[in-house]
């Protein structure tokens, strides 16, 4: 009796123990925002680790030939980028003000605007995380245009594969705010035309 | 002998039993709100009123608020809505052919 008490009391423990790292684990977040030599150089080996870049000596040359017009190229992408990172959050920004107004409609007719605090949530989430991965995305064009690439032939292919990777991040999170707009929204609007149906008929007895 | 003595001592004693229980029961809270803590469901719920708090220091500044809210007025944020955020093109915005080798002249 006494062994199991202790081996309960034990086995709680290490579940405690197990669950406490984990919660300061997700505290950290990426820290994209600055942006430093120091930075720079810890990203692209950390990249080059990743993927592991190892250049033949051809590879290496036709690298150092053709890198300066490549990072013209990117630099392209990025001022594009900026357009396009400032006309969603244009967007989104509007989106969630239309739901927020909303809500209040709905709570001054006395309607449970739950379903709307939680679309609304589900909009602020995704645009979330679409607004750090593209910040992400623009932090791995900057490294790929700033690193001496001549000198560099490996470190400047393994940013390739870092704004490759982080434009795939980009995708993932614009395509979950469409999931939203495509099932969510409409549930969300029908559940609210359906109590404001309610509340109508309730007025009208 | 002695040893077994001891074990029905320590087991009959309603202050060991006591703190044991006191100490799961400390363990399993700590487990609760650390799980708790740390699930999207507390986001969720932390975001919800921080809107409420600034939905309602906006109504307090703007007092004018007087769209009628029916059917049609939903129907038409709805497509409002919809429209606004799937005009975004994914595919021209991030394109992943200007970032292939050949494109980038690699």
């Amino acid at each position: 009796m006494f062994k199991r008490f202790v081996l309960i009391s034990g086995l709680l423990i290490s579940l405690f123990v197990v669950a406490i790292p984990t919660s300061a684990q997700e505290q950290a977040l990426p820290d994209v925002g600055s942006y430093s030599e120091d930075a720079l150089t810890a990203r692209l080996n950390a990249l080059k680790d990743l993927y592991r870049i190892n250049l033949t000596d051809k590879e290496r040359q036709s690298v150092i030939e053709n890198c300066e017009p490549a990072q013209v190229g990117l630099l392209k992408i990025s001022t594009k980028l900026a357009t396009t990172k400032l006309s969603r959050a244009k967007t989104y920004s509007s989106v969630v003000s239309s739901l927020v107004g909303l809500r209040s409609l709905v709570s001054a007719k006395r309607i449970d605007p739950s379903n709307i605090e939680l679309l609304t949530v589900e909009y602020q989430q995704t645009i979330e995380k679409f607004n750090l991965a593209i910040t992400a995305y623009q932090t791995t064009l900057d490294d790929a245009i700033q690193v001496d690439c001549r000198a560099q032939p490996e470190e400047f292919r393994a940013s390739i594969e870092g704004v490759r990777a982080s434009r795939k991040q980009v995708v993932s999170a614009s395509s979950q705010i469409n999931e939203v707009t495509k099932s969510n929204l409409k549930t969300a609007f029908d559940t609210l035309k359906d109590r404001l149906d309610a509340e109508v008929q309730t007025d009208g007895k | 002998m002695e040893n077994n003595d001891d074990k029905t001592l320590l087991r009959n004693n309603p202050f060991f039993v006591i703190g044991i229980a006191c100490l799961i029961a400390i363990i399993m809270f700590a487990v609760s709100f650390l799980s708790y803590y740390n699930s999207d469901t507390r986001k969720t719920i932390e975001q919800i009123q921080a809107n409420n708090l600034n939905t309602e220091t906006e109504q307090t500044n703007d007092v004018v608020v007087s769209t009628d809210l029916n059917a049609n007025y939903i129907d038409n944020l709805e497509k409002s809505i919809t429209d606004k955020i799937l005009a975004g093109d994914d595919d021209a915005d991030f394109s992943p052919e200007e970032l292939t080798d050949s494109a980038l002249g690699l």
